[in-house]
């Protein structure tokens, strides 16, 4: 009887967050991003300058429109999956609802909605990633192979949908090896798995290779950031000089603009000629060659970088996010005008999980990092027990994280940081309800054995 | 090492959370970003020097060419192509320069002697390559604040010399010893 009620409660829940989400997308106008959004209608395999799935997928749907139906439905299901896939592994049934309520409320706030109203990768991006997440929580507790499957299809899938992703997909599939690995002895089919995941690895590389075959973004990306970081600072310059790359770049970009600085930048012969025949990788090569500059400098830039604030600092993008509901120089494609602005009908809760203050974001930060050590503190703690493979989990998030984190601050442009942290944002709130549910659990497990 | 490495994940995790906590405490949390050096011109209206420029300070010019800078032991140097070259020479300080741009041409790899034509702002000039010396080019130049000076580089003839090599370029002559001498402020 209990269950019955339950699983009403429940499918009322998602029906009424899945009523939410469609009509505050109806409600939206659709965004436009001159500059990002025609690419993605280039579907190839030959130099893509954005990656397959996506180009693929928005050329199928053909209208702008289904787009928007498209990642407003992907995105709610993926919100819906990972509150199930939490609640099935939380043993008491008020800490299960906690969960359901957390999840959901962080998947109705307005900086992911929006997302779902224009037509850039992000949408698509956070709801494969949400799928990612939740049949990982799955797998690890139940390790069937019939899991592992579903799982690597949404990391290939995953893969398959930004540059970025295609470098993260390796380092889940790596640690989802690891894990197999040292789960041996609870598993049935090893072989198989490991075969699948070796299989996973080498598709991995194939998208990580097809991601660097077009230098499009990685070019614009790459000069801004020697510019950008550089140019007050002659002594960093030298390195970049001697590396081969043009000074007359420097004295471009800053010029008086007759287009684009980035635009007019890349098109002088001498950096033409440049990334052409000496550009390897120079920021990453930079990164390795300092590396107190490459573990340091995402949290503590202004030691590195003397014009860069606090606020270049990857902890506050993470806290802050990326509000694209207050983003106002997006077209609106019905009315084709910047203005009026294409999310203004936008009117979602932002709960506590995104704020406009700063006191109340250092907070949100400081409550998620101390919520995840106190995670790792209970396996200390006597009688309160949390299950390895829950240890695991955390872990292989967190690696995942710091990976995106520290690899996306280094090779993003600084200036648009708040966007490209945005999936780790989230994965970072994601990270903090496992771990609260996950604390409260033990704590009402022990309580319920001391009882008995 | 299977039961290791779970651990030492844990440990490396829960040291960069740490960190990230503390970081976070020492954090300003500022509303302001810094100001991009591309939105500069927008805010001032004219190009503004970089923050750590000293006017007192004369800044070397920046060298580039179209050919990629390659590394010796003996120092740097360029394979110029036949279909030839552009010298870009960039004044970054915000104050007039005077100087003299040297450098050396050698014979192609195949040892053909050629005519090479540097192209100035105040005409052409003729440097012979040969088998048995180095020549030397020396080019005085006057350079306005911020601003660059461009010098092409052609030869002849344009008989093609190649060597087996991945890119297959087309050799002309080779560049050594590319450097500025006394670079001086021109008020």
């Amino acid at each position: 009887m209990t269950k019955i009620y339950v699983r009403t409660f429940l499918i009322a829940i998602y029906l009424l967050f899945a009523l939410v989400r469609l009509l505050s997308t109806y409600k939206s106008d659709i965004g436009f991003d001159f500059a990002d959004s025609p690419s993605y209608f280039n579907p190839t395999w030959n130099n893509p300058i954005r990656m397959p799935f996506i180009t693929y997928t928005y050329t199928f749907l053909a209208n702008y429109s289904a787009i928007v139906l498209f990642q407003t439905i992907l995105s709610l299901l993926s919100w819906i999956v990972l509150s199930f896939a939490v609640f099935s592994i939380i043993h008491n049934p008020i800490i299960k609802f906690i969960s359901i309520f957390l999840i959901l409320s962080l998947g109705i706030t307005p900086p992911i909605v929006g997302f779902d109203s224009i037509i850039l990768s992000e949408s698509l991006t956070f709801s494969i990633f949400n799928y990612v997440i939740a049949m990982m929580v799955i797998y690890y507790k139940k390790k069937s192979s019939f899991q592992l499957l579903v799982l690597l299809f949404f990391v290939l899938f995953y893969a398959g949908t930004k540059q970025t992703s295609a470098h993260i997909s390796i380092v889940l599939v790596t640690l989802i090896l690891f894990f197999v690995i040292s789960e041996f002895k609870n598993i049935s089919n090893i072989r198989f798995q490991i075969g699948l995941l070796v299989i996973s690895i080498f598709i991995s590389g194939f998208f990580i290779w097809l991601a660097r075959q077009n230098s499009e973004i990685s070019g614009n990306v790459e000069v801004t950031n020697i510019i950008e970081r550089t140019f007050d600072d002659f002594e960093s310059q030298k390195w970049f000089l001697n590396q081969g790359f043009p000074g007359i770049a420097y004295q471009q970009y800053s010029s008086k603009p007759f287009q684009i600085p980035i635009d007019g930048t890349r098109a002088l012969p001498q950096v033409k000629a440049w990334e052409m025949f000496e550009k390897r990788s120079p920021i990453e090569y930079y990164a390795l060659n300092h590396p107190l500059f490459l573990i340091f400098g995402p949290i503590v830039p202004t030691a590195y970088i003397s014009t860069f604030t606090d606020n270049e600092s990857a902890l506050v993008s993470l806290a802050r996010g990326y509000r694209l509901d207050k983003n106002y120089s997006v077209t609106n494609l019905r009315s084709s005008n910047v203005e009026p602005f294409f999310l203004g009908n936008l009117k979602l809760p932002l709960f506590l999980w995104w704020s406009d203050s700063k006191m109340i974001q250092k907070l949100s930060m400081v409550i998620f990092t101390s919520m995840i050590l106190l995670f790792y503190a209970i396996s200390f703690v006597k009688n309160l027990i949390i299950d390895p493979s829950s240890t695991s989990l955390i872990s292989h998030f967190l690696v995942v994280f710091f990976a995106a984190v520290w690899s996306n601050w280094h090779i993003s442009v600084t200036y648009e940081l708040d966007r490209y942290m945005m999936p780790w944002a989230i994965e970072l709130r994601i990270i903090f309800i496992i771990t609260f549910v996950l604390i409260l659990d033990s704590y009402f497990k022990r309580k319920s054995s001391h009882e008995h | 090492m299977k039961q290791k490495f779970p651990i030492i994940v844990n440990i490396l995790v829960t040291l960069t959370i740490i960190l990230l906590l503390v970081f976070t405490i020492f954090n300003s949390f500022p509303l302001d970003s810094y100001v991009p050096v591309h939105k500069k011109w927008f805010m001032y209206g004219k190009v503004m020097p970089p923050e750590d420029y000293n006017e007192n300070i004369v800044r070397d010019l920046d060298i580039d060419l179209i050919a990629p800078k390659e590394n010796a032991k003996d120092g740097d140097f360029y394979w110029l192509q036949t279909s030839g070259d552009l010298i870009t020479l960039t004044n970054r300080n915000f104050r007039d320069v005077k100087g003299t741009l040297s450098f050396l041409l050698d014979v192609d790899p195949c040892g053909t002697e050629r005519v090479i034509y540097v192209g100035t702002q105040d005409g052409s000039m003729e440097v012979q390559t040969l088998k048995s010396k180095q020549a030397i080019v020396e080019i005085e130049f006057q350079l306005s604040s911020n601003s660059t000076e461009f010098l092409s580089i052609i030869g002849s003839p344009a008989k093609p010399c190649k060597i087996n090599e991945d890119i297959n370029r087309s050799f002309l002559a080779k560049v050594t010893e590319m450097k500025v001498l006394n670079l001086k402020i021109n008020d």
